[in-house]
């Protein structure tokens, strides 16, 4: 499987929100159309999260620095990281998730949807929304569509010397400093890995916290990223788990496939030692106290004590019938 | 811009002062990151830390309106340090001129000598240079004024150049740059840090840093916007930032430069079209009443001794001819005297609101612009445009302008104003050229149809002008000839065509009977003639679309231009799009190479004097071939002139064409916190409607907080825009205040809370952002507050809406360019 | 002329009834969601459908039962009662014989039982747990996707909790039908308790709950006599 990969530079991003802006148009997802119907954030970060129209967001965090001036002023992409492993895909029920074998991003047939919402509890990055009243999932496509098309394509009428590459996602295409970029994922990681050890060394305003995100964790993920303060600041996990949960759920459809078989069988094989069984008519005389078998009149039971009021389990009423049941 | 965004890459330090560009210019990121990544300095200094601070290796804090005293500072550190660009300065400047022996600048007064009490303004004569002989005009053969004694040509005597005196040896104490140097010793890091605010030991890295780029083989480049601009000392802002690049050697370099970053294009194309008072297209000058009352007036006085504007009545008559074509002739002075003349009253931005309130101004149209949200102190503008009989506002979107009447402060029982509003398409609706920061010309072409009955500018003007000459003919009027007499051709097949336009302003040479389909085009202004054989409308754009055998068809022509190639990377593309003027991509490029004509570094070379002739990278901007008479060309050596657009052909230091200053010196905003430290004056005298009662001036005692309003990456100037796209306003859905969290304490605000903003002007209410990107700085001593406001909101527009934060600004501003002092002024805050 | 004897009420079968069937179909709904290839099969808006009511079932499935219980406290103490009665040597002997008897009922007898017998004691009640455990899961799993947003690990837990129960559901769910459907040859005609009118013959009665169908006999008051059908 070829491994592609979104790299994104905390380091370079200059939180411009292109990229949030531009993923809203390439595919379409509205936003409110009240007036001043937007929830005020109080914040640069607008909106605070991840929503049923929205698959990416700039996550701002402020933090004190060493210096007389200034804070350090983390800017993290919030969205889909497209692990290797993705726990949505494996839990999710209708293949609406799966891995795409050209890319290795979780792809989303949102067709194939059925609003079962398993992926968000499956998530580690608390990731998928849904939409719309069959709550659809929403989340980052990798804008697999773009990059299957992809290709360079002219932009101009003109002289068709004009190239450009159409063939990333549209946050990439978007992202004026050159903070996001596509590519294979080893390359980007190579990218990565220079970028830290630049940052790490600078001479001016090193970042002794800078690491490469996304290679290590969950055995590695599609999104592959250049943090320059902790990774905490970035509205990431600094160690992301999937809960193991996750696997036990796995097990859950072959176990229970395997007992409801196991059962049927079982009972298949009583049902064969039970054919042709027949039961004789019995009956109870009250009177007597005697219950006998009306085909042969023998008697079956017959009470040992004076007949006494129903419920008087607790007597030692052993009177064992010879037989019961039939031939 | 004397080169473009994409040079930022070659630079070897960046220093952001006066702008926040990776917000509001977020494609200028990419470069100034390339160029980190080349291991580049990037520097911000500004009064918050932004998200350019953020991803700068250096910032370094100021008080708002403090400019001139942090590059003061820096230009006095590099002087004493020694950093600065000997070789570069001595040939390419008016360093070694001779200053008249009577200019002063007297710190106790704070004024520079030559200050006219009765008519408040400055004699600038005594900033001038002391003259060592005088040349007569040459206008003999091969002389830069031949072309005056050529038939058709108006009559004008040129003027004699009066050759400065110099000193190769800087002996001389009123040798400009001693002159520069002594202004500048009362700057010391210290006194500049208490008008500032921050601390020595940031200013001196940052000048420490910023001051390397001296070296012979290192270039720095200084960002700037309307951080700079939007003060009433905002061209001085510029030029002393010039005076840095000059002192490093940082101009005419790739990777350096004084870089005004514009937002959209329409800033370089208006200034370019001269879409202001008192410009002429193509930065020439419109004609005044004192000045310019007949044409020989405008040629002899606009008219340089030397340098390339000798040939300035080349590019002005040419511009008449296409004004009135075939009715421009010789006899009659080629129409100048249609022109409307410039009297004594002033119609910049802030007089018109003066005028409309003493009903002078009777109607108005606003044209792609929104002053009723947008100007300073937009309260009293409003009221102003609330007098006016009627109004015509042509946009795209219902702007707050367009619906003044219905701001929360006026009553619209009580307006009788008559709007019209005009609905322009977008861009994307119509074709036509832009021009963008780089001087670049490119043509659009139009994706989609105009949305309903929108139609294009050029459409509506069009409209316009043609029933305006019908009721001239049919009626009559005052002085028709200016009216009949206009060329109006550019039409094909009877409907307005920009391309029959972009000829126009290519020019071309004058045929009476010609059209659009056989004129022959220029592909140079140096064909331009003074006789009225030519006809160009802008002449700094000759040669962008000069291709006559594909006339219609912009894509072969030089502005349809989009080859990627770069054989020097360092990102000339030269057959990308058109530069003007003449396809240069960078000005001033002689100065990319010392005095003998090598590149200060070869990784930079641009032209070189390989000892018999130049090598060129980019087109040549100085006289580096000479045209015998019998037409045979020879090469020029190396020579100091690598300034053809001053009459000396040097840079100057100091200088005599600013109304306010010879070199800049700090005066505090005209709403300061504090004392001017550093000299006797608090504001400059030349601050312009300083006097007008609609100012009304906050007092620091009662407004001690300074402010200083901005923009955000999300929005876009008024909002009219971007207000207009939900994504947008999702992206950025409330206005706010920066505050420090001290301040914060001090009031009891909390972030989040919405907080009532206050002066004599006006009173908004924002939400607040409490924030450690923004610190209390100590000016003199004392504890200064320093809030921000973005200023994105108005009343108009259906997703989002908020106070007019531009109603606190005041409308004082800058003598040279009108501009108002926005970034600098006095509020008080309070939790609402 | 057949003896009779009435042992569920007309509340008990409604209750039990409309719970079963409510079980089956959301056994059937919810396999949709639990097996990728059938839910495969239908377009999602089916799906998705197919979901909505598997929650319109759920609720049916919990209230039926529920509104039963407060309607009629005492059935549910007589209920509890037998359910939790203590075990006799019948019961042991039941139990031992359970799985031989299975497989082999014309060979293995089973002991006399009371009202409920002790498999059933077992089996149903594993049921019950079964039933509490895919409610309250169910009910956190709608509530968690569609009011509120819980805990993603609260949500996994209760999805295996769900997963878990719907296990139980199958074994126990299935083997209870075999018996209480009557497919298993002794148990023929088991179904009309439930489904038909609540009724059990004298005969059946004597087989399956010996002790108890004497006792009722004894009684006589929920015995009915039908005439024997030509």
């Amino acid at each position: 499987m070829a491994d592609y990969a979104i790299f994104f530079d905390s380091s370079k991003c200059t939180a411009c929100k292109g990229c949030q802006v531009a993923c809203k148009c390439w595919n379409q997802l509205p936003s409110p159309l009240g007036l001043n119907a937007n929830k005020p954030t109080h914040s640069y970060q607008s909106p605070l999260d991840l929503n049923g129209d929205t698959r990416i967001i700039i996550h701002f965090e402020e933090n004190d620095n060493d210096k007389l001036w200034g804070v350090n002023w983390s800017f993290g992409r919030r969205s889909c990281m497209h692990c290797y492993d993705p726990a949505c895909a494996s839990v999710c029920p209708s293949g609406a998730l799966a891995v795409d074998g050209e890319t290795g991003f979780v792809r989303v047939s949102e067709s194939k949807c059925i609003g079962c919402k398993y992926c968000k509890s499956a998530c580690p990055f608390d990731v998928p929304r849904y939409h719309g009243a069959q709550s659809k999932i929403n989340k980052c496509t990798g804008c697999l569509d773009r990059i299957a098309n992809g290709g360079p394509v002219s932009i101009n009428g003109g002289t068709g010397q004009t190239q450009a590459q159409f063939s990333v996602p549209a946050c990439v295409h978007s992202c004026p400093p050159g903070a996001l970029k596509f590519g294979p994922r080893d390359e980007m990681l190579r990218l990565a890995h220079e970028r830290v050890a630049y940052l790490k060394a600078h001479e001016i305003d090193p970042s002794p916290h800078a690491s490469v995100y996304g290679e290590d964790q969950l055995n590695g993920t599609h999104v592959v990223m250049v943090l320059k303060y902790p990774v905490e600041t970035y509205g990431l996990p600094a160690n992301p788990q999937v809960n193991p949960l996750t696997g036990l759920l796995g097990l859950m459809k072959p176990l229970t496939g395997l007992a409801a078989a196991a059962t049927v069988a079982g009972l298949g094989i009583s049902f064969l030692t039970g054919l042709g069984y027949k039961r004789d008519k019995m009956h109870y005389d009250e009177k007597k106290h005697e219950q006998v078998d009306l085909d042969t009149g023998e008697v079956l039971w017959r009470s040992d004590a004076v007949p006494g009021p129903a419920g008087d389990e607790d007597g030692e009423k052993d009177a064992r019938p010879a037989k019961k049941g039939g031939k | 811009m004397t080169g473009h965004w994409n040079d930022f890459k070659n630079a070897d330090v960046l220093i952001t002062c006066g702008s926040n560009n990776v917000e509001n210019h977020p494609e200028s990121a990419r470069w100034v990151q390339a160029a980190r990544d080349k291991g580049a300095i990037s520097i911000v200094v500004d009064p918050r830390y932004t998200r350019t601070a953020a991803v700068a290796d250096v910032y370094c804090p100021l008080r708002p309106g403090t400019d001139i005293a942090f590059w003061g500072g820096m230009i006095n550190y590099i002087i004493q340090h020694d950093m600065w660009q000997k070789e570069y300065v001595i040939t390419y400047t008016n360093a070694t001129y001779l200053i008249d022996p009577a200019y002063e600048f007297n710190v106790e007064t704070g004024m520079f000598t030559g200050w006219d009490e009765e008519h408040q303004k400055y004699v600038t004569t005594s900033w001038g240079y002391q003259t060592a002989e005088t040349v007569a005009p040459n206008t003999g053969a091969g002389g830069a004024f031949a072309y005056a004694l050529r038939p058709g040509t108006p009559a004008f005597t040129p003027p004699d150049k009066l050759v400065p005196k110099r000193d190769m040896t800087l002996q001389d104490p009123q040798c400009s740059f001693n002159v520069f140097k002594r202004h500048y010793e009362r700057y010391d890091l210290e006194t500049v840090c208490k008008v500032c605010g921050m601390d020595s030991q940031t200013l001196e890295q940052v000048y420490r840093l910023y001051g390397q780029s001296g070296a012979r083989d290192k270039v720095g480049a200084i960002l700037y916007a309307l951080g700079q601009t939007q003060h009433h000392y905002g061209s001085q802002n510029t030029r002393i930032m010039t005076l840095v690049q000059l002192l490093l050697g940082n101009v005419g370099v790739p990777g350096g430069s004084v870089n005004a970053l514009r937002g959209e294009p329409n800033v370089q194309g208006a200034t370019d079209m001269a879409m202001l008072v008192y410009d002429f297209p193509g930065y020439l000058k419109w004609p005044t009443a004192a000045s310019h009352a007949t044409l020989r007036e405008w040629l002899e006085h606009e008219t340089y001794s030397d340098g390339y504007y000798t040939n300035k009545p080349k590019f002005f008559i040419s511009a008449l001819k296409e004004w009135y074509g075939e009715h421009a002739t010789v006899e009659n002075d080629y129409g100048y005297d249609w022109l409307p003349k410039i009297g004594s009253l002033d119609f910049t931005t802030m007089s018109t609101f003066e005028h409309m309130d003493s009903g002078l101004i009777k109607a108005y149209f606003l044209w792609g612009m929104n002053p009723a949200n947008s100007t300073a102190n937009t309260k009293f503008a409003r009221q102003a445009m609330s007098k006016l009989e009627w109004l015509v506002v042509v946009d795209w979107v219902e702007t707050e302008s367009a619906c003044f009447w219905k701001a929360p402060d006026l009553n619209p029982a009580e307006i009788q104003t008559e709007v019209y509003y005009l609905p322009a398409a977008l861009i994307y609706e119509k074709m036509g050229s832009i021009v963008n920061s780089g001087r670049w010309l490119q043509w659009r072409y139009k994706a989609v149809e105009p949305a309903d009955l929108a139609k294009p500018d050029y459409e509506i003007c069009d409209l316009l002008w043609k029933e305006i000459v019908r009721l001239y003919s049919t009626e009559g009027g005052r002085c028709p000839e200016a009216i009949l007499n206009v060329k109006w051709d550019y039409h094909r097949d009877g409907v307005i065509d920009p391309r029959c336009v972009a000829m126009a302003l290519n020019g071309y040479k004058w045929d009476n009977a010609g059209s659009w389909e056989t004129r022959e085009l220029l592909s140079t202004f140096g064909d331009l003639g003074a006789d009225g054989t030519t006809a160009c409308a802008t002449w700094i754009y000759s040669g962008f679309y000069a291709n006559g055998s594909a006339r219609f068809d912009p894509s072969q022509q030089k502005v349809g231009g989009r080859s990627l190639e770069d054989k020097t990377g360092l990102g000339l593309y030269p057959g990308w799009a058109y530069a003007w003027p003449l396809n240069r991509r960078i000005l001033y490029n002689r100065a990319s190479a010392d005095a003998a004509g090598k590149p200060w570094n070869p990784e930079r070379a641009v032209v070189e004097w390989t000892g018999s002739e130049w090598a060129t990278n980019d087109v040549p901007d100085f006289a580096f071939q000479s045209r015998a008479a019998d037409g045979t060309v020879s090469w020029i050596p190396p020579n100091d002139r690598a300034f053809m657009m001053t009459w000396e052909q040097n840079a100057r230091f100091v200088c005599s064409t600013m109304k306010d200053m010879p070199l800049p010196e700090h005066y505090e905003p005209f709403e300061s916190p504090a004392d001017n430290l550093l000299n006797g004056r608090q504001n400059s005298p030349c601050i312009m409607f300083a006097d007008h009662p609609s100012v009304k001036r906050s007092d620091p005692a009662e407004y001690p907080i300074a402010v200083t309003t901005y923009s955000v990456v999300e929005m876009w100037q008024t909002g009219a825009q971007t207000r207009g796209c939900p994504a947008l306003v999702e992206s950025r859905p409330e206005q706010f205040i920066e505050m420090s969290v001290e301040l914060a304490e001090e009031k009891n605000i909390s972030n989040g809370d919405t907080v009532r903003v206050w002066n004599n002007r006006g009173d908004v209410k924002l939400t607040a952002f409490v924030t450690r990107r923004i610190k209390p700085l100590k000016v003199n001593g004392e504890l200064c507050h320093v809030v921000g406001m973005i200023h994105h909101w108005g009343w108009a527009g259906s997703f989002s809406t908020g106070d007019t934060v531009n109603d606190l600004a005041p409308n004082v501003g800058d003598p040279n360019s009108f501009i108002p002092e926005f970034k600098a002024f006095l509020v008080n805050v309070e939790k609402a | 002329m057949t003896r009779y004897i009435k042992r569920h009420t007309l509340q008990t079968r409604i209750t039990h009834d409309v719970t079963v069937i409510a079980c089956i179909l959301l056994a059937i709904s919810g396999l949709f969601v639990f097996v990728p290839a059938l839910n495969n099969l239908l377009p999602s808006s089916a799906t998705f459908a197919i979901r909505m009511a598997h929650r319109v079932l759920g609720i049916v499935f919990i209230a039926v039962p529920l509104i039963s219980a407060i309607l009629a406290p005492k059935g549910v103490k007589h209920l509890l009662s037998n359910y939790f009665a203590r075990w006799d040597k019948d019961d042991v002997t039941f139990i031992k014989r359970f799985l031989p008897y299975m497989l082999g009922p014309k060979r293995v007898h089973m002991p006399d039982q009371h009202e409920v017998k002790s498999g059933q004691r077992l089996a149903d009640g594993v049921l019950f747990l079964a039933g509490f455990l895919i409610a309250i899961s169910g009910v956190f799993l709608l509530v968690g996707t569609t009011f509120v947003t819980l805990d993603a690990g609260l949500m996994l837990f209760m999805r295996l909790a769900h997963d878990v129960a719907f296990v139980l559901f199958a074994v126990f769910g299935i083997a209870h039908i075999y018996l209480g459907a009557g497919v298993f040859q002794p148990y023929r005609r088991m179904g009309k308790t439930m489904f038909g009118n609540g009724m059990i013959s004298e005969s059946d009665a004597l087989y399956h709950w010996g002790h108890w169908a004497r006792e009722t006999i004894e009684k006589g008051d929920k015995v009915v006599e039908v005439e024997d059908k030509k």
